[in-house]
């Protein structure tokens, strides 16, 4: 049940809107306003003036150069702390790269391409010399 | 200018919780990854928080920046074990600032023990440097800076940012009761006095506002 030392309990805190006390309190504190405005109606009128002199002593925004301090400590702070597997993954593609272009040869023929190559012509030769023993 | 009214809303409904909670999922990994738009998007929505709570603990401009940064390293080193499930990210970001401020509070006073601790500071006198003080403003600012920690952040979190009192107790790590209870605390101190110290005013801004209910 709503008392004046319940609602002056509410004015304390959460101010002079009643809207913004608790739902379940917000009738009966309204239907007791209604009925002891004498009593009840200074108090909320004191909440509210409080704060209306509150909201001129609201903190200053942060800084342009804070916020941009802030988010370059951010970016430097986290790319720092990538994964290790992602280093090694860099370095892995790294290496197949390096590595394919090792072998790749000036005119675009791989090195892999003269190795198979020469190795068929190898086979070639020693079928041809058998078929010529054969003979 | 009144304070932005914010209404108790009921508890957000399933569907927006779980929109709300794969957003931050989201962002956290996406900060954790090293992308730069993740990790602005994330500056932008927290530091105004983190800025906020660091001036109104500290009350010095320079420190204030310096222990948003020190939060901010805190935030990219722990991104990777955010829980979108039990927080939103701005409510997990203003807790690790609010642990931040006090922790640097806490080493202040114990490197100033065993120094001569100051006289409690005269009622009188303190009037004066009131009256100097002279805009509401500033004699505004020097009543919340006088409240107690807690009851400072309290407020802070719940009058000046959007903050619901069930946020508030997770950023500080008590129960709703316990907030409700520590605004109750700090707007009953400042009631009395700047209501004492600005009777004129109060009663000036009191009389636009009777009959409104």
């Amino acid at each position: 049940m709503m008392t004046l030392a319940r609602f002056e309990a509410l004015c304390d805190a959460h101010g002079g809107q009643i809207a913004c006390w608790p739902e379940a309190e917000r009738a009966e504190a309204i239907a007791f306003l209604q009925a002891h405005a004498e009593a009840a109606q200074p108090r909320l009128d004191a909440a509210r003036a409080l704060e209306d002199l509150l909201s001129q002593a609201s903190i200053e925004a942060p800084s342009k150069a804070l916020y941009q301090r802030v988010v370059a400590g951010g970016i430097a702070a986290r790319q720092s702390r990538q994964p290790v597997w992602a280093s090694v993954a860099a370095a892995l593609m790294l290496t197949v790269g390096l590595g394919a272009g090792w072998l790749a040869g000036p005119d675009g023929t791989s090195y892999t391409d003269e190795v198979f190559a020469s190795a068929f012509g190898a086979f070639e030769t020693v079928d041809s010399l058998s078929l010529e023993e054969g003979a | 200018m009144r304070p932005k009214l914010r209404v108790i809303p009921g508890p957000p409904s399933d569907a927006r919780q779980r929109d709300a909670q794969g957003d931050d999922r989201a962002l956290a990994k996406a900060v954790a990854r090293g992308e730069r738009a993740a990790i602005a998007e994330l500056t932008r929505r927290c530091l105004p928080v983190v800025y906020s709570i660091a001036r109104r603990l500290i009350n010095e401009g320079a420190e204030a920046e310096d222990l948003a940064q020190e939060t901010f390293v805190k935030v990219w080193r722990a991104i990777d074990r955010y829980d979108a499930e039990r927080a939103r990210l701005e409510t997990w970001v203003a807790r690790i600032a609010t642990n931040v401020c006090l922790d640097r509070l806490r080493k202040r006073r114990e490197a100033t023990l065993g120094e001569d601790v100051p006289e409690p500071p005269d009622p009188a006198a303190r009037a004066d440097a009131l009256l100097e003080a002279g805009g509401s403003a500033d004699r505004v600012r020097q009543a919340v800076g006088r409240l107690p920690e807690r009851q400072r952040l309290a407020l802070e979190l719940c009058s000046f940012q959007d903050h619901t009192n069930i946020e508030v107790a997770n950023i500080l790590g008590v129960s709703v009761e316990a907030v409700e209870s520590l605004l109750a605390r700090a707007r009953r101190t400042l009631k009395q006095e700047l209501l004492d110290e600005s009777r004129d005013l109060i009663d000036g801004l009191a009389g636009a506002h009777g009959g409104e209910s």
